[in-house]
């Protein structure tokens, strides 16, 4: 019998033991689709059959189905009696974990291919748009990898220790403490350091979704947010499986290295169980860390003492109770208490760290040398429309800027000296608005924003105007890029919806927008600028068709531009 | 041949054998005995491949055991708690034992449950103590191993069934050269079916050696006199023990037994029994020497 790193023998075993749960796991999720569905056909009619809430059922699966089914292929640790019988079976180790991963992906695959195909069935039954089709095989791909991410988790859990009760409760750490505390982490530099960007420390999220970037908790948490549309963030989606493969990678090798003696037991080791325990209590205490040193720096303590206080006793407690029931022994309790010097020293070391980079972060200055580029925020529409044109300016404006860079000496000098005041009496422009700029030490490049104070942005005013890139993009007119007749038309503001609009489709806009690329060749910049931000809401005719920026809208002046006006006005009349 | 060289095994930094130096020869049944916690058990899942051991190497015919398939599809153990699957019957564990062991024989695995009374289609989980054994028995044979262990497996069977495995075990040991190891605290059951036997004691080999010499050169004898005898008297016999109950002496003595007999007999003595040392009794005497006795420790239990 060779040496070979995957049996057949030992995969198909691995499905036998899963078999059961495999099916109940199916069943349910059947179940809960079916009968979702009959309800909404029932009670909803045509509205709900594009829900995507029908599959989300799978989430449950995800989070206690995955899991089941992982500690279940590993469960042999548990028992001397089966921990005996698998590391006397004639593979190697990295065999019997190869084999049993697989069919444990396996596994998790014939249930979410089940669950996909009745969700399918459903849809069908339910009459749903192809879009939605499309979706469902986009989430399905998002829940197998979700729940191939939380499996991972709890191998890792299981091949750390022998005992159901502590792979339970690291794989609960392991799955929400590291975003948990990104997340806190994150949060509190960006709501107390003015300057800081939403891209520092491990990437962007959006305001809705807190920033989890493993994708089995951001697809909870746009579950209940609502926000199912923005599953289709890579990020997470890449992220998850990297981590997925990391997490398994560490399975495997202490699978590997595992000594087979220690079945049934907590930890391999007494200073393995001693990590356990540490961890678990800087899971919790960390977070109460964060609050402590915020109130300190802030001077605020009233507000955050009794959640400390509430916090730290709860890690205490978890501490002592992880080694009662985890070692089932009392002695035990005593013999952890020295251990706990290491989650304070882990929580003073944590609140340091916490502090140099909050306070980097509040003393943060540079060097007009250092900035690489200065890009207007996209979000500053008010500062070139103070009147705004409803509906689609903000594309408009973006279009004017896009890939603008601010060079003047006396703005950058300007941004400079405000980064410093900005963090040091968290000062923020009224209107809320800011630039962006990059800066560049050597090979670190940072990104940076900062609210736009009177005199930087009188400053920017100024250059903005005299720059020729600003003039040039203030005259061109970006393309339409969809075909689709509905998206393109032409409107008067200022009337009632039903009169307002005429659509002629891409053809008669793209006459117009034709005449006006020819008529703003000759049209001053300045002049231009000036209608647009003067133009009133009332009364004024505008093009609007989707263009690389999205929905872009652009004014018609009779005078400026008075062969694009005539063109458009015709177009109308005649529809 | 099972070949142990210089093993040592300990567990949280306490040393559970130490040093051993073993060799299990092809054709033969090896009983292990020793007192409880010496390391019998360890020994057995060293040599199967289930523990490492932190120093030293074990060999099956010049292979190393550890991580090696090539040798582990050669052995077959039955540990003292042995693993069924929840819900499995001896059917279902021969499906799983057929996909693992690529020598299982599943219908000589038919054949023993049937012969053994045992339902093959019902749940193990609903066998009682002894049943369960002998599912793990049957499994165990079924895989047409080359070299068997048992781990104290014949404790939970009846004096019938006890008899059947151990006739199957010599079977297996006759017929294709299989070696067997049997560990067990019964020196009684280990006397009927071993050839050779191993004695542990805190973790290293105290004994080692066939059990028909222990019977031939190991006799007990009780021995009484009208008057009273000094060392001189019997000079020239190996006594390995002795104690006085009564007037009546209890020796154990090692030798030749016509030998022994015959200088005994020059002592003149009123009564004279001479009987080979039963296993268990050996065992009691090996230990006594180490250190490890029966006897009540002075100034306890007044």
């Amino acid at each position: 019998m060779k040496k070979s790193i995957w049996s057949k023998g030992l995969y198909l075993e691995g499905l036998r033991r899963l078999r059961k749960l495999m099916i109940t796991f199916s069943a349910l999720n059947v179940a809960f689709i079916a009968v979702f569905a009959v309800i909404t056909r029932v009670a909803g009619g045509n509205t709900g059959k594009d829900s995507l809430y029908l599959i989300w059922t799978l989430l449950i699966f995800v989070f206690l189905g995955a899991p089941a089914l992982a500690l279940r292929t590993f469960s042999f640790h548990n028992k001397r009696g089966s921990s005996d019988f698998f590391h006397a079976l004639p593979y190697t180790r990295s065999c019997i974990f190869l084999s049993l991963l697989s069919s444990l992906i396996v596994a998790i695959a014939v249930v979410v291919a089940v669950s996909g195909a009745s969700a399918f069935a459903a849809y069908t039954m339910l009459r749903a748009e192809a879009d939605t089709f499309r979706k469902i095989a986009f989430l399905l791909f998002c829940f197998f990898t979700s729940s191939v991410f939380t499996a991972s988790v709890s191998v890792l859990a299981a091949s750390a220790s022998g005992s159901v009760f502590t792979e339970l409760v690291m794989s609960t750490v392991m799955m929400i403490f590291p975003q948990i505390l990104i997340y806190e982490f994150k949060s509190f530099i960006l709501s107390d350091v003015y300057t800081a960007e939403r891209d520092m420390y491990l990437g962007s999220g959006s305001m809705e979704v807190p920033d989890f970037f493993n994708l089995p908790l951001r697809m909870l948490m746009l579950f209940f947010g609502g926000n199912l549309d923005r599953i289709n963030e890579p990020f997470p989606l890449i992220y998850s499986a990297v981590v997925c493969v990391l997490y398994l990678i560490g399975a495997y090798l202490l699978f590997r290295f595992r000594k087979s003696e220690t079945a049934g037991r907590s930890a391999p080791s007494l200073k393995i169980q001693a990590v356990f325990r540490v961890v678990l209590a800087c899971a919790i205490s960390f977070i109460g860390t964060l609050e402590l040193v915020r109130s300190i720096m802030k001077n605020d303590r009233n507000n955050y003492i009794s959640t400390v206080i509430v916090i730290f006793t709860i890690a205490v407690i978890a501490y002592f109770i992880f080694e009662l029931i985890s070692t089932k022994g009392k002695r035990n309790i005593l013999k952890a208490l020295p251990g706990f010097a290491v989650v304070i020293a882990l929580n003073i070391a944590f609140a340091g760290v916490y502090y140099g980079v909050s306070s980097y972060e509040y003393s943060f200055g540079t060097k007009p040398e250092q900035i690489s580029s200065i890009t207007i925020s996209a979000a500053v529409k008010d500062f070139y429309c103070t009147r705004t044109v409803k509906l689609t300016d903000t594309a408009y404006i973006k279009c004017l800027t896009d890939g603008y860079k601010i060079s003047g000496e006396d703005t950058v000098e300007a941004i400079c000296r405000n980064v410093v005041y900005a963090n040091k009496y968290g000062r923020r422009s009224a209107a809320g608005h800011y630039v962006v700029f990059d800066i560049r030490c050597g090979l670190i490049s940072k990104t940076r924003s900062l609210s736009l104070f009177s005199d930087i942005e009188q400053l920017l005013k100024e250059e903005i105007k005299q720059s020729d890139a600003y003039k040039n993009n203030l005259r061109s007119v970006p393309a339409q890029i969809s075909k689709r007749d509905a998206e393109s038309f032409i409107g008067i503001s200022g009337k009632k919806e039903n009169e307002k609009i005429s659509v002629p489709g891409f053809s008669a806009v793209e006459i117009v927008l034709y005449e006006l690329r020819a008529e703003l060749k000759d049209v001053d910049a300045d002049e231009w600028e000036n209608f647009v931000k003067s133009r009133s809401t009332d009364n004024g005719l505008y093009v609007q068709y989707y263009s690389v920026y999205g929905y872009t809208s652009i004014p018609l002046s009779q005078t400026l531009t008075p062969h694009a006006y005539e063109t458009a006005l015709k177009a109308e009349v005649t529809n | 041949m099972i070949e142990l060289k210089n093993v040592t095994k300990s567990f949280d930094n306490k040393a559970v054998l130490t040093d051993i130096n073993l060799e299990l020869k092809n054709g033969s049944v090896y009983g292990i005995a020793g007192s409880n916690g010496a390391g019998k058990s360890t020994l057995l899942r060293l040599i199967t491949g289930i523990y490492k051991p932190d120093k030293g190497e074990i060999t099956a015919d010049g292979e190393p055991v550890w991580e090696n398939p090539a040798v582990k599809c050669r052995f077959a153990f039955v540990p003292d708690e042995p693993y069924f699957a929840s819900g499995a019957s001896i059917k279902s564990m021969a499906e799983t034992y057929r996909l693992l062991y690529p020598s299982f024989d599943k219908e000589k695995c038919l054949t023993l449950s049937t012969d053994s009374g045992l339902d093959y289609r019902k749940a193990i989980s609903s066998f009682s103590k002894g049943m369960k054994r002998q599912a793990a028995l049957i499994l165990a044979l079924s895989q047409n191993a080359d070299h068997l262990f048992f781990d104290e497996t014949f404790d939970g069977l009846d004096p019938v069934m006890r008899t059947r495995f151990k006739n199957l075990i010599n079977e297996e040991v006759i017929s294709r050269g299989a070696t067997a190891v049997i560990t067990s605290h019964s020196l009684r059951e280990l006397e009927d079916v071993c050839d050779e036997l191993v004695i542990i004691h805190n973790g290293n080999i105290v004994y080692e050696n066939a059990i028909d010499i222990i019977k031939s050169t190991y006799f007990k004898v009780q021995t009484a006199y009208d008057g009273p005898k000094k060392e001189e008297d019997f000079e020239g016999l190996e006594i390995l023990d002795k104690s006085k109950n009564g007037s009546v002496f209890e020796l154990i003595i090692k030798g030749c037994r016509a030998e022994i007999t015959e200088k005994l007999r020059k002592t003149q003595p009123v009564l004279l029994d001479i009987s080979p040392l039963s296993l268990e009794e050996f065992f009691v005497y090996e230990l006594k020497t180490k250190g490890y006795s029966a006897e009540p420790v002075k100034g306890g239990l007044r």
